[in-house]
């Protein structure tokens, strides 16, 4: 092969004395300060366009262009930038931007080279300066141009020729500035229009904003932190459409030869680097909300798409244990590590155990969490002990809730008792009368409700007084429901699904929509003041309270 | 047996009397049949006594079993051939052969069919017969009474018979005269009694031509007949009033000259008067025996036992009952059978409880069945039960309010009583109001006025529309409750300027006005209600600092008045259950951030202890609040387990020594205090905030009480209890604590000693449950069914008697088919062989017919 290099590398040699001779005719760019630049107009702006691309020797309007690009009226500076990127595109399709071999500064065409590349660079600083400009339009041209230079840049600048190259050196500073702003718009509108739609925009995203975020984890101070995370969130939320297969990756932004082997061609790789990000971003500090809706997505938008799920136990793990509403949303996640990778968790049932706290009854992911027990308690091979366990601990908070988890929690029950028959010792005990047992308690429930163990609670010597109480309850439709326990069990088993939704809202809405049928039986006489007045006297209705 | 066949059959044949003595008496009298035709029979039938040939036996696949008599294994299908054969040549080959034919010669002769006749008999039979006929026909042709010349030409005068041959009392010949069907019916009755007779006696017999041309003729004389008569009458009618024309003409004359105005005779009035009043009188209703007066102690055993009844109707609504079709509806619909696949079709299991559909709106009124119209008082009043449920608002026996109002109710009784009631409050007052129909209208009737006045102008305008004024009222006072209801509600944003006695009056009348109109009260209240609903679910979701304009004096007094106008323990109620959810939402959602807050929360609690005074429902959310409350003023955060705690509670931040504050009633208006929690400081602000405290800790001693024998009682109190001790030891050990918590340390105490004694109670008698006690459910079976005395012969062993007769008469029905379809076949063939026979032997008649031609035509040639 070296013979075909040796070939390319003559044949751009002559190219490029070529030019040389045309260059001499003018002073050396660089040696010279450019006299005054031109009123810039939007013809001035074209013509000296023209003037670069017709001949070397006006090189130096690219400084004036380049100039023109602090201008404050922003029609200029987008004019100025285009003219800028067009001009570069063609010298870098000319390849007088490929950086000499020879360090020997003295041969002109090499100096050129030089100045041309130090311009070249001033632009790009420039452009990534703009894309912090208030003004939205400027910061969008400057991020198109940009990421179009990305292409050029790899397709004519790479190293060594014919290989494949991706100009990681600009997109890792766009991207800096990008996740670093105070505003993520910019940022979404990148990630819709690049990352989502090319697989290599996104490779090196994922790549980038990793290796960033551990930077970020270092150097950043705390407010910049939690702004970084804020960004870099809502940028890895809105990518979708991620691939499931090699043969998906077929979008690229920057051509790449046929047959490579790159990186970017491969979903291990892709998912490696979606992986390494999302660790680092799980590494920086995220507020309670992000935490919790990052635990939230996990299970269907993080875990699928990671290489190496397992990374995330330590997570998990950390979070199941924290308790509270976050251990709820952990749990999510957790059981599809558990039910797909073959994570194995010891205690679990312990811990999901402890997850059923004073609280779970009134908080918001209560359905979901229900939806989640019951598939962990759909084994009928599960021991009685700790079904038991549940029902009563169940119960016990039910005595407490809302109508709305009462709703869920008795036919909940209903299910655990006809999938373990041994447990229906909890509704119907003749055999208990034992003297021992009796004396120990002392007629007290021998469940204990503060045992973690579920194997240990002593809930199969209790009974479920709480839903014979739950009977009376002030709500017709609830009371109704737990009548289901003294009812034959002829029912297979309800379909949890229909109990989940409900709330205050929803039941008085149900109230409200009824229609009178019949008319409302009416208190058939008043025998009391409604409030206590003054001087005592007759009893009130409202004992204790006056009207005024 | 052994005996051969031979030996056999002379044995039998000498039984028989066949063989052997003949004279001998004894067999004479053994065999009395000594006619030929006997013999016969019998040779015959020991003929096939000894004939195997005719037997035909199925043999049985597994012999014989237990002694079956199998039928039909045995049969002699020859012999049955063959009488099948017989019956068919008697009856099916007459039919074959009378088919196509009209006439038929009978063969009406005495004994040629009998063989039981001698030639002798047979001969002076058929003599007498025929002396018999000839002396009954009539001698001569002129002789009247003869039949047939009755039948060819009869007298008559205008179609009817001159004959004599029939009178009324003659039944006996009818059978003959029944031809002129119609002649005998224009006669009396009986000859139309006899008439039927004759044909249920004789079938009906076909009618000649001759005799049907008779009777249409006969017919159409008579119509002529008729027809002419009629025409006469017309003609005299119409010569009868061209006579009277005259008199006619001169009478229209007369009048229409001497008809003038007033000259009507007096005595003409009176009589009209008169006739009036008859006619009055005969419509008045009778007077009815009044019900003599009532002894005192009657009436106080009427009005028991209406209480009585009044109170078992609300114990079935509280019980929740429901008719018996609805309820057997219900439970049809919960019990599934034992194959039933319940993906084979979508319902939703929560919709059963009348839950609705989880976050769509439903309306799902399954459960409104709890719910059902026992009283006559709560029925859709019809006009008569509107004049009686219409004294609730007018009668002065029932006046439960108060003593000092009896003299205003009776106001609205008699009109004419106005002026001695009250004159101080009656001076600017109208005496008629209208009914308004808005509530801008009744704003701008009460104007200014006091609330004394609000109370007498109301009365008024109920007593100006009472129902029976006009029909028209009800549906005003309809309007005016909601109306009114609206205005007491808003009353209550300005407790302050509010009269007890008054506003009780007031409550009384929508009291009133909801017993005489349940329905548009309740929707009333609803609306209310529905109102109260949106600024609580405003006042939940918005941030914590944003003002609010939720708990209001009045939303609390809406409350208030539902628990006393409503039954509040039905089971199910329309608008019960809505106030009870939306306190429920309140006492558990509502962030309390001020005082005012935590005064409307207290209420709400100690509305749901007096709600579910008698039903004694349990309520999760105020135990939970009082709970709260309590754990406000503890310091600890150590809490105890067993009820929720939201994230942020607010603690009671009280400072100082506040022995010196003395607990007071609460009020109305405390609702609208809105100090914060955070920020107490001045006594009055104290004062308040610790007789909340104190308010609820009495609620929970009513809670407790009223939840006494719930099984649950342990576990739902012990949290209470466990913070009251908390509290009580803080009380005792911190100085600072007591001195801030100073005046309601005395009810911390005793509410703990009664709730550690109530609690130590209630679960000493605790048993462990017996629910499922009903017998268990069996487990479906497949095993085969097994009957211990099981025959062969029985049919059916199906336990149901219906369809067992069923099963039986379909067997019937499917074996008559058969043998009726085994029958025509078997005719098929019978007719297909006789017709067959009967071509060949016309064939063979025809070929022997040529055959005689060729041989004569053979011998002439």
């Amino acid at each position: 092969m070296p013979s075909v290099v040796v070939d390319r590398k003559k044949r751009q040699r002559t190219a490029t004395e070529s030019i040389i001779p045309k260059k001499k005719r003018t002073t050396e760019p660089g040696s010279s300060k450019p006299s005054q630049a031109p009123e810039p107009t939007p013809k001035s702006i074209i013509e000296l366009e023209q003037q670069i691309s017709s001949s070397t020797e006006y090189y130096n309007n690219l400084v004036y262009l380049i100039e023109y690009l602090n201008s404050s009226d922003s029609q200029i500076a987008l004019l100025a930038a285009t003219s800028l990127f067009r001009s570069f595109a063609r010298m870098l399709a000319a390849g007088l931007l490929i950086k000499p071999k020879l360090s020997s500064a003295a041969l002109a065409q090499e100096t050129v080279t030089l100045w041309l590349r130090d311009r070249y660079k001033d632009f790009k600083s420039k452009l990534i300066s703009l894309l912090n400009n208030e003004n939205a339009e400027s910061a969008l041209t400057s991020l198109t141009i940009l990421v179009r230079l990305v292409k050029e840049e790899s397709s004519y600048l790479a190293p060594t020729n014919g290989e494949y190259y991706f100009a990681k050196g600009v997109f890792r500073r766009i991207l800096h500035v990008l996740l670093n702003q105070s505003d993520d718009e910019l940022l979404l509108e990148f990630v819709e229009k690049y990352v989502n739609k090319y697989d290599d925009m996104r490779y090196y995203f994922l790549h980038f904003s990793g290796l960033l975020a551990s930077d970020a984890q270092t150097n950043l101070s705390d407010a910049q932190k939690t702004n970084f995370t804020a960004n870099l969130l809502s940028a890895l939320y809105a990518i979708d459409n991620f691939p499931t297969e090699d043969v998906h990756l077929d979008e690229f932004w920057v051509e790449l030869p046929k047959k490579s082997k790159q990186p970017v061609t491969k979903l291990s790789a892709q998912k490696a680097a979606f992986q390494d990000s999302w660790l680092a971003v799980l590494r920086l500090p995220l507020t309670v909300d992000q935490y919790k809706y990052i635990l939230q997505i996990m299970h269907n938008k993080i875990v699928p798409y990671m290489s190496k799920p397992q990374t995330l136990m330590d997570f998990l793990t950390d979070s199941y244990d924290a308790g509270g509403s976050t251990s709820l949303l952990a749990l999510n996640a957790l059981f599809s590590l558990i039910q797909k990778y073959n994570l194995d968790y010891p205690n679990f049932y312990t811990k999901l155990y402890a997850l059923l706290d004073r609280n779970v009854m009134h908080v918001k992911y209560r359905s979901r969490f229900f939806r989640l027990l019951d598939l962990f308690l759909s084994s009928t091979h599960l021991p009685a002990l700790l079904v038991a366990s549940f029902i009563k601990r169940l119960s016990r908070l039910a005595i407490s809730a809302p109508p709305s988890a009462i709703v869920i929690v008795i036919p909940f029950i209903y299910n655990l008792l006809k999938r373990h028959n041994s447990c229906n010792v909890l509704l119907q005990r003749t055999d208990f009368i034992d003297e021992k047992i009796a004396k120990e308690f002392d007629h007290n429930d021998p469940f204990v409700a503060n045992e973690p163990d579920p194997m240990k609670s002593r809930a199969l010597d209790s009974s479920l007084w709480e839903l014979a109480t739950l009977q009376s309850h002030y709500h017709p439709n609830v009371a109704t429901l737990a009548k289901i326990m003294s009812e034959p069990f002829h029912k297979p088993a309800y379909n949890i699904e229909d109990f989940m939704d409900h709330s205050y809202n929803t039941m008085l809405d149900a109230e409200f929509s009824k229609n009178i049928r019949n008319p409302p039986a009416v208190e058939f006489e008043l025998s009391k003041t409604l409030f206590e007045s003054g001087n005592g006297g007759e009893q009130a209705y409202l004992e204790g309270w006056h009207l005024c | 047996m052994g005996k051969s066949q031979l030996k056999q059959l002379k044995e039998r044949l000498k039984t028989s009397g066949f063989t052997g003595q003949t004279n001998s008496k004894k067999q004479q009298k053994r065999h009395p049949a000594t006619t030929r035709a006997d013999k016969d029979l019998l040779l015959q039938s020991i003929r096939e006594e000894f004939n195997p040939f005719e037997i035909k036996t199925t043999r049985q696949k597994h012999g014989d079993i237990l002694g079956r008599n199998v039928q039909g294994a045995i049969g002699k299908p020859g012999l049955s051939k063959q009488i099948g054969e017989e019956n068919r040549r008697r009856t099916l080959k007459k039919e074959l052969e009378r088919k196509n034919k009209v006439g038929a010669v009978i063969d009406r002769r005495f004994g040629e069919t009998d063989p039981t006749m001698t030639p002798e008999e047979k001969m002076l039979e058929r003599f007498t017969r025929e002396r018999q006929a000839r002396s009954s026909r009539p001698s001569t042709l002129f002789n009247l009474e003869d039949d047939d010349m009755y039948d060819a030409d009869t007298l008559t005068h205008f179609g009817q018979s001159l004959s004599l041959d029939y009178d009324d009392f003659d039944a006996g010949n009818q059978v003959s005269a029944s031809e002129d069907n119609s002649d005998l019916k224009r006669r009396a009755p009986v000859a139309d009694y006899t008439d039927n007779e004759s044909d249920i006696k004789e079938p009906e017999r076909k009618k000649s031509k001759n005799e049907v041309m008779k009777e249409i003729i006969a017919k159409s004389k008579m119509y002529k007949h008729e027809r002419q008569k009629a025409k006469e009458e017309d003609l005299e009618e119409i010569e009868n009033l061209d006579g009277e024309l005259n008199v006619l003409q001169s009478l229209l004359f007369q009048t229409s000259a001497s008809a003038q105005p007033g000259s009507v005779p007096a005595d003409a009035q009176r009589d009209t008067e008169y006739d009036a009043h008859v006619r009055e009188m005969v419509f008045d209703r009778r007077a009815k025996p009044s019900d003599r007066t009532k002894t005192e102690e009657e009436i106080a055993e009427e009005n028991a036992r209406r209480l009585k009844e009044l109170e078992e109707q609300r114990l079935r609504r509280m019980t929740g009952e429901v008719s018996e079709e609805e309820d057997d509806a219900r439970k049809t619909r919960l019990v599934p059978e034992a194959d039933d696949l319940s993906d084979d079709f979508i319902y939703d299991d929560a919709a059963e409880f009348g839950f609705g559909k989880g976050l769509d709106e439903s309306d799902s009124d399954n459960e409104m069945t709890g719910e059902k119209p026992e009283g006559s008082e709560m029925e859709t009043p019809d006009e008569e039960e509107a004049n009686s449920t219409n004294d609730g608002i007018l009668s002065d026996d029932e006046q439960p309010f108060s003593d000092a109002q009896s003299s205003v109710v009776s106001v609205t009784n008699s009109k004419n009583k106005f002026s001695d009631s009250r004159p101080q409050v009656d001076a600017g007052l109208a005496f008629a109001y209208n009914c308004p129909s808005s509530y801008k209208e009744l704003q701008s009737i009460f104007g200014e006025h006091n609330l004394e006045n609000q109370v007498v102008i109301v009365e008024r305008i109920l007593t100006l529309h009472h129902p029976s004024l006009s029909k028209d009222n009800r549906g005003k006072l309809m309007e005016f409750g909601p109306i009114l209801l609206e205005h007491v509600v808003n009353l209550g944003d300005e407790p302050l300027q509010l009269h007890n006695e008054s506003f009780n009056k007031l409550i009384q009348k929508i009291h009133d006005l909801a017993k005489a109109y349940p329905e548009p009260m309740a929707m009333a209240f609803r609306e209310q209600l529905a109102k109260v609903r949106d600024r609580l679910q405003a006042a939940i979701v918005r941030n914590r600092d944003q003002p609010t304009d939720y708990p209001l004096s009045s939303d609390m007094l809406l409350f208030a008045l539902i628990g006393v106008i409503f039954s509040t323990s039905d089971h199910f109620h329309l608008v019960v259950t809505p106030a009870m959810l939306l306190m429920g939402q309140h006492l558990t959602q509502f962030p309390v951030k001020t005082v005012g807050e935590l005064a409307a929360g207290s209420l709400l609690a100690r509305l749901f202890s007096k709600y579910q005074t008698l039903s004694r429902r349990y309520v999760p959310e105020a135990v939970n609040h009082i709970n709260l409350l309590i754990m406000s003023c503890i310091k600890q955060s150590a809490i105890p387990e067993g009820f929720p705690l939201p994230s942020t509670v607010t603690k009671l931040a009280i400072e100082g020594d506040n022995n010196s504050i003395s607990l007071r009633n609460l009020q109305l208006s405390d609702i609208m205090c809105d100090t914060l929690l955070t920020s107490l400081s001045t006594p009055a602000e104290i004062q308040l905030a610790l007789s909340i405290v104190k308010s609820d800790l009495d609620s929970l001693k009513l809670f407790s009480s009223l939840w006494k024998g719930k099984d649950a009682y342990q576990e739902i109190f012990m949290p209470s209890l466990e913070l009251l001790e908390i509290l009580e030891r803080e009380l005792r050990m911190s100085p600072k604590q007591a001195a801030v918590l100073g005046p309601i340390a005395h009810a911390v105490k005793e509410t703990a000693n009664s709730l550690r004694n109530l609690i130590k109670m209630q679960t000493v008698n605790r048993k462990p449950l017996a629910l499922q006690q009903h017998k268990p459910i069996p487990i479906p079976t497949y095993a085969p069914k097994f009957e211990v005395n099981y025959s062969v012969d029985k049919k059916s062993y199906d336990p149901n008697m219906r369809r067992q007769e069923i099963s039986k008469l379909k067997a019937q029905v499917k074996k008559e088919r058969k043998g009726a379809l085994r029958e025509l076949r078997k005719d098929n063939a019978f007719v297909a062989r006789e017709k067959l026979a009967e071509k060949k032997k016309k064939d063979k008649e025809y070929h022997e017919m040529l055959a005689r031609l060729e041989r004569t035509v053979a011998s002439q040639g």
